[in-house]
């Protein structure tokens, strides 16, 4: 028998503590927890989670699933899996019951976080995430997207918001943010933007700013990529893409 | 046009006044109350050797140089004679 | 010798950024070794205002978090020698940072600068308090409206709490003509209020707009009065006795009788 206290989210510094009840069906808590995430999609989304199992052990594949479910299409990433002996999840503030209204969600304060070290793996890293995070919205100053794999936003980066990438990035707007793609060091990618305008752009561990005084933007997409250790921009169509990542 | 007949206060003065009256609450940060309360207990306190004007009184503070000064201006009728008296409500009929 | 001076306003608005951008070029033009420190975490606006906004690497958070060495971080100036930039993050918040980090964090940079010149974030909370630490003096940067005129004299307040024995005042956006008029408080009367020392008067000028506009302070433009005024300011800074600029700007004839005209 399903009950809702089987799949609880509480909301905590780190993201989102997810406490399943181990002694349920687990086909029955995979389709709680869609549905609980389905109901409170935007509220969840682009968090970190820590997974509580509570005293049952769940098998690797079982993790897997679950984590598979929680990153596509939600974009939620587990981070750790706990097992509190106590079945109490932390005290920490309860999310109000309703999500509010769409907060600007992959953002989070990556304090915790190596900068540096441009994607923070999870500690459960079996399994693959999807390959690409796809990101509805504008992406303003402050807000940061990280992600393990491609990252395509269908709006604009505005400059001051951040997204990192170890794979492709495709900005389906004006990029004039910052863009790293590659952030793990691989510099076979590329950054494509309906209007390429950022502040800076990264590929790898490569730097590029656009040249003082500003050759004006182009009026059609352009990618960017890395050519002999350099950033690269051209427009986007002619360009081959070179097989497949 | 005020300027010459209806001397209306210069918009700078204005400011100045009124920044004059919101800084000094600022900066003392005492709650009307408290300041009431205050003054009613400095009158009680002089009044019990003199008579007093209570509809004259003013009790402000005044900034000097960044210092905070409390003061008071209390209109005196008379002094009362054959000492203190401890019946506070008969004060006002003396 | 060398100084960590603290721009702070209380309210926002009033020209921080834009005082400390100029104040820092004109120092690094007399040839004083400068870098500037964004503490506005979260919400940095000094790179823009010096047009470097595309250098940015790693911040002030970096640093204080080890993430990178302190020298990784400063962005060398691109107009003027021995100007540097300390960018503030801005995907963090300004409880990134402590009060103690900050004060380390300026010891370090006064080893090897003349003057380090924090621009404070408006308000006063932890981003003030972080500003503030480690700085040797204030400078406040006050309009001549009676909002921010409180506000200035609540960080004065704040200010000689926390043990600034002397914070100094800029006063911007000084409408000279208006103050003619007596529609604006002048320099005495917001000294009168506040009680403390005057170290400059910027006069409310256009071209800073331009300048923010191009990332450019105005103390670059030869013929910017405001810049001038940063310039008066800056040598005032180092110890040197430099005349008030004159003002005083006497309202025309023909703009007096337009003004009558208007009224009546």
């Amino acid at each position: 028998m399903a009950d809702k206290q089987d799949v609880s989210f509480k909301g905590v510094k780190e993201g989102l503590y997810l406490t399943l009840n181990g002694n349920q069906d687990f086909n029955v808590l995979k389709e709680l927890l869609s549905e609980r995430l389905k109901s409170a999609e935007f509220f969840f989304q682009g968090s970190d989670v820590i997974l509580d199992t509570g005293d049952t052990p769940f098998s690797l594949e079982q993790i897997l699933e679950i984590q598979q479910i929680l990153a596509y299409p939600y974009g939620l990433r587990l981070k750790k899996v706990v097992r509190a002996e106590t079945g109490q999840a932390p005290k920490e503030r309860e999310p109000k019951a309703k999500p509010k209204r769409q907060e600007p969600p992959k953002v989070r304060s990556e304090r915790n976080e190596e900068p540096r070290e441009p994607v923070t793996k999870s500690p459960v890293s079996y399994g693959k995430l999807p390959e690409t995070l796809l990101y509805r919205g504008t992406l303003r100053s402050g807000q940061r997207i990280a992600y393990e794999g491609n990252v395509v936003i269908v709006g604009d980066v505005n400059p001051g918001a951040e997204v990192k990438a170890t794979g492709d990035i495709v900005v389906m707007g004006s990029l004039r943010g910052l863009a790293h793609a590659g952030a793990s060091g691989d510099s076979g990618v590329a950054v494509v933007a309906f209007s390429l305008a950022p502040t800076q752009l990264r590929i790898a561990d490569v730097i590029g700013r656009p040249p003082e005084g500003g050759a004006g933007v182009a009026r059609e997409p352009e990618v960017a990529r890395l050519k002999d250790g350099i950033i690269v921009v051209e427009p986007l169509e002619g360009t081959r893409w070179e097989g497949e990542r | 046009m005020l300027n010459w007949f209806g001397r209306k206060q210069a918009p700078k003065d204005v400011a100045k006044d009124r920044l004059r009256l919101v800084l000094m609450q600022d900066r003392l940060a005492v709650a009307p109350q408290t300041m009431e309360q205050m003054r009613d207990d400095v009158i009680l306190a002089i009044s019990k050797y003199v008579e007093i004007d209570r509809s004259g009184i003013e009790f402000t503070w005044k900034d000097i140089d960044r210092k905070r000064a409390l003061v008071a201006s209390i209109p005196v009728i008379s002094v009362k004679r054959g000492g203190i008296s401890n019946d506070r409500t008969a004060q006002r009929s003396y | 010798m060398s100084e960590t001076i603290v721009i702070t306003s209380g309210k926002g608005g009033v020209g921080k950024t834009t005082t400390c951008a100029n104040l820092g070029v004109a120092l690094a033009i007399q040839g004083c070794k400068v870098v500037m420190v964004d503490a506005d975490i979260g919400l940095r606006n000094l790179d823009v205002v010096m047009g470097l906004e595309n250098r940015i690497v790693y911040d002030l958070v970096d640093v204080v978090e080890g993430y990178c060495r302190l020298r990784q971080a400063l962005i060398k100036d691109k107009r003027v020698d021995g100007l540097f930039l300390l960018p503030a993050a801005q995907t963090k918040d300004k409880n990134a940072v402590s009060p103690e980090q900050m004060k380390e964090l300026m010891m370090a940079l006064k080893e090897e600068h003349d003057f380090v010149l924090v621009d404070c974030p408006a308000g006063i909370e932890q981003g003030f308090k972080n500003a503030i630490a480690g700085a040797d003096s204030a400078v406040i940067v006050t309009t001549p409206e009676v909002s921010a005129v409180r506000d200035a004299d609540r960080i004065t307040g704040l200010l000689e709490a926390s043990g600034f024995s002397k914070p100094e005042l800029i006063i911007n956006r000084l409408k000279p003509k208006m103050v003619a008029r007596g529609d604006m408080m002048d320099i005495p009367d917001i000294l009168d209020i506040l009680a403390i020392d005057l170290v400059g008067v910027v006069p409310d000028d256009e071209y800073i707009v331009v300048s923010t506009n191009r990332g450019e302070p105005a103390v670059l433009q030869e013929s910017s009065r405001a810049g001038q005024a940063y310039r008066n300011i800056a040598r005032r800074l180092m110890g040197e006795q430099v005349p008030f600029m004159d003002l005083t700007e006497k309202e025309s004839v023909w703009e007096k009788i337009k003004r009558m005209v208007k009224l009546g």
